[in-house]
């Protein structure tokens, strides 16, 4: 199923999609508060904008600086081609230390690397500990959103899913009851955990350091009580200098959930005595990416998930309706690098509005990049059958004036004396949601030969 | 190697050289206080003006009457923490009713506090403590992240957070929940 038929589904229950569409559009709303009230915002914007492409454009000499620093620290670095190797090293380093239990806080990398499945194997206990991420967890789904990892479900489907897994109270739906029902069992977790590991936000090369911004505590939990951290983290991820932090912690949180600033921003500078740090660099992709002149910036992207907050689409057909990891317009484009054909509908998940471009805190023209994707997948041949066949036909009446006046006399013709029944049929895909305009009573031409043509 | 395979293809692959930008320096319009402690609310937190260090102790007895275990992490704050040599691992912090805790920087665009690990063994007590106190003096406020990073120019500790208000969570239907898996409370106290 494509996207267009996933969103369908989606789309039959409209009181939970009128829910969905407007618990995102909260967030954006929430989003646009926070950032109006800093009157630099732009200014901002620009700035990490243009870090962000000073960066790609040297991000080998900044990756080895990077590295250089961050063995320095004493953290042990490793590299990672593809998401197959990353998960070999991850296991490998769980396996030497003996690690039975894992918990983990949210990185959409190792989503990307299938890391869960795998480990789970290989016989680790897995336990992703971000709320939202245990919840999809128990519920065996993907999250639907690379922020709010549960958006597309209701206090009552939480409520039930505990009752089962933690055994909370029947019906008791009460957010602050089933969060801390997750506090108390999450607890024993990480206090018996033998590895944490954690995505990274920002790798800083000036320094070897990386931070990691969160909310709920359980990433801190995770790096500060078992011996041993790990880190995964995409190499786009890299930022120049430490100072370079002071432009994106005021973008980040703003952007995602209209927050100043996330709860916990933290820095890590290597192990403390006795304990293990390591970092997994990886590419999966992003290095070919960065050879591209009209997608690379998409590598700029800081994982806000502000444009999926302010996509029309995407508020009224969810994350799971993409069938990619990252859902939304960042992952749209993204998941042409690979997914070109399989997902050659992402590019018409999207109506050109722009508005992702617009709150960008990074400036990715990702409009323009979906609209260059279109154009590719015509260029590959991955356009969707169906599309392809109503365009060319399209294409052959607009290239004859003959057959345009006599489908356009037809279409004058069938609007206005054809009962709605057969107007309105199931072949007439565009007005399943719309009415047919009223037909003029003659075309153009017609007019302009009776009134113009042969006067002065 | 994968090292140099990544390198080699980023090495051909980048983009053309473009500039670092010039970042100008964040304005201080003299409302710090007041900005901080607006935004630390507006975080979930609490805020107090304390005239001494030691009005610290008896802030924590009447406004945590039930903290059965306490830590500190300076002995001039007067407050007695629970038993050291029974901490051995991370985790034996789990029952600490109340942290108290000493700030190094704060930020007043949104009330966060740079802590660091120098004047501790496990931070661990930070996250696991039911509730947070965090200690600060007025000169250390600074305008927004801008200037804290300026200011801490680069990192002299293994581990550094910048810390604003109570942990919190909204993953279940968008509602707000002050207490997620950290400290349920955050308070900040503010030595002139």
């Amino acid at each position: 199923m494509n996207h267009a038929q996933k969103a369908a589904r989606f789309i039959e229950d409209i009181q939970k999609t009128d829910w969905h569409n407007q618990a995102l559009w909260f967030v954006r709303d929430k989003r646009d508060l926070a950032a109006g009230s800093v009157p630099e915002w732009e200014q901002l914007r620009k700035q990490a904008e243009q870090i962000k492409a000073h960066t790609l454009s040297r991000l080998d000499e900044y990756l080895q600086q990077f590295e250089k620093q961050a063995l320095q620290n004493g953290t042990i670095v490793h590299w990672a081609n593809d998401a197959q190797e990353h998960n070999r090293i991850v296991y490998q380093i769980l396996k030497e230390a003996d690690v039975k239990k894992l918990v983990k806080s949210k990185s959409m990398l190792t989503e990307e690397c299938q890391l869960n499945p795998y480990l789970e194997q290989h016989g680790i206990e897995v336990i992703d500990t971000d709320l939202g991420e245990r919840i999809v967890q128990f519920r065996h789904e993907p999250p639907s959103h690379i922020v709010l990892p549960a958006i597309h479900l209701r206090k009552e489907d939480v409520g039930e899913l505990f009752q089962e897994k933690l055994g909370t109270e029947k019906g008791n739906n009460d957010p602050g009851y089933l969060t801390n029902a997750a506090r108390l069992h999450l607890r024993e977790k990480f206090l018996s955990a033998d590895a944490g590991l954690t995505g990274v936000n920002f790798g800083i090369a000036e320094t070897g350091g990386f931070v990691v911004c969160t909310n709920e505590g359980n990433a801190d939990l995770g790096t500060s009580i078992p011996p041993l951290h790990i880190a995964c983290m995409g190499i786009e991820k890299i930022i120049p200098k430490f100072e370079h932090l002071g432009i994106f912690t005021r973008l980040l949180a703003r952007s995602a959930t209209g927050q100043a600033i996330t709860t916990y921003t933290s820095h890590y500078h290597g192990p403390l005595a006795g304990k293990t740090q390591h970092l997994i660099l990886v590419d999966n992709g992003r290095s070919q990416l960065l050879g591209k002149t009209r997608y690379q910036k998409a590598l700029s992207c800081i994982r806000c998930g502000g444009c999926l907050n302010t996509c029309p689409v995407y508020r009224r057909s969810g994350g799971h309706s993409y069938g990619y990891t990252i859902p939304g317009p960042i992952g749209s484009t993204l998941s042409q690098e690979k997914h070109s054909q399989k997902l050659n509908s992402l590019p018409y998940a999207c109506t050109l509005c722009a508005s992702c471009r617009d709150i960008c805190p990074v400036k990715v023209n990702l409009d323009s990049q979906l609209y260059e994707r279109r154009q590719d997948g015509v260029a590959t041949g991955v356009f969707p059958k169906r599309k392809r066949i109503a365009i060319k036909l399209l294409s052959i009446i607009l290239q004859s004036p003959r057959l345009l006046n006599m489908t356009g006399k037809m279409a004058r013709l069938m609007i206005s004396k054809l009962p709605k029944t057969l107007l309105y049929s199931t072949l007439n895909t565009w007005g399943k949601q719309r009415d047919l305009p009223r037909p003029p009573k003659m075309s153009f031409q017609d007019w302009y030969i009776k009134n113009r043509k042969n006067k002065k | 190697m994968s090292r140099e395979q990544i390198l080699g293809i980023i090495q051909k692959s980048r983009p053309e050289f473009t500039e670092l930008p010039d970042i100008p320096s964040s304005e201080d319009d003299g409302q710090l206080l007041t900005r901080f402690q607006e935004a630390v609310q507006n975080a979930g937190g609490t805020s107090q003006i304390v005239e001494q260090k030691d009005s610290i102790a008896d802030f924590i007895s009447n406004n945590y009457p039930d903290a059965m275990k306490l830590f500190s992490d300076k002995d001039e704050y007067g407050i007695t923490s629970s038993p050291q040599e029974k901490i051995l691992n991370p985790g034996d912090y789990q029952d600490i009713d109340v942290a108290i805790i000493s700030g190094e920087l704060a930020v007043a665009e949104n009330g966060a506090i740079w802590v660091t690990d120098r004047f501790i063994q496990h931070r661990s007590v930070w996250f696991l403590a039911q509730h947070l106190v965090i200690v600060i003096q007025r000169h250390m406020l600074v305008a927004d992240m801008l200037a804290a990073y300026r200011q801490l120019k680069t990192p002299d500790s293994k581990f550094g957070c910048f810390i604003s208000g109570p942990s919190k969570t909204a993953d279940i239907e968008q509602s707000l929940v002050i207490g997620a898996h950290g400290p349920k409370s955050l308070c900040v106290l503010i030595c002139n």
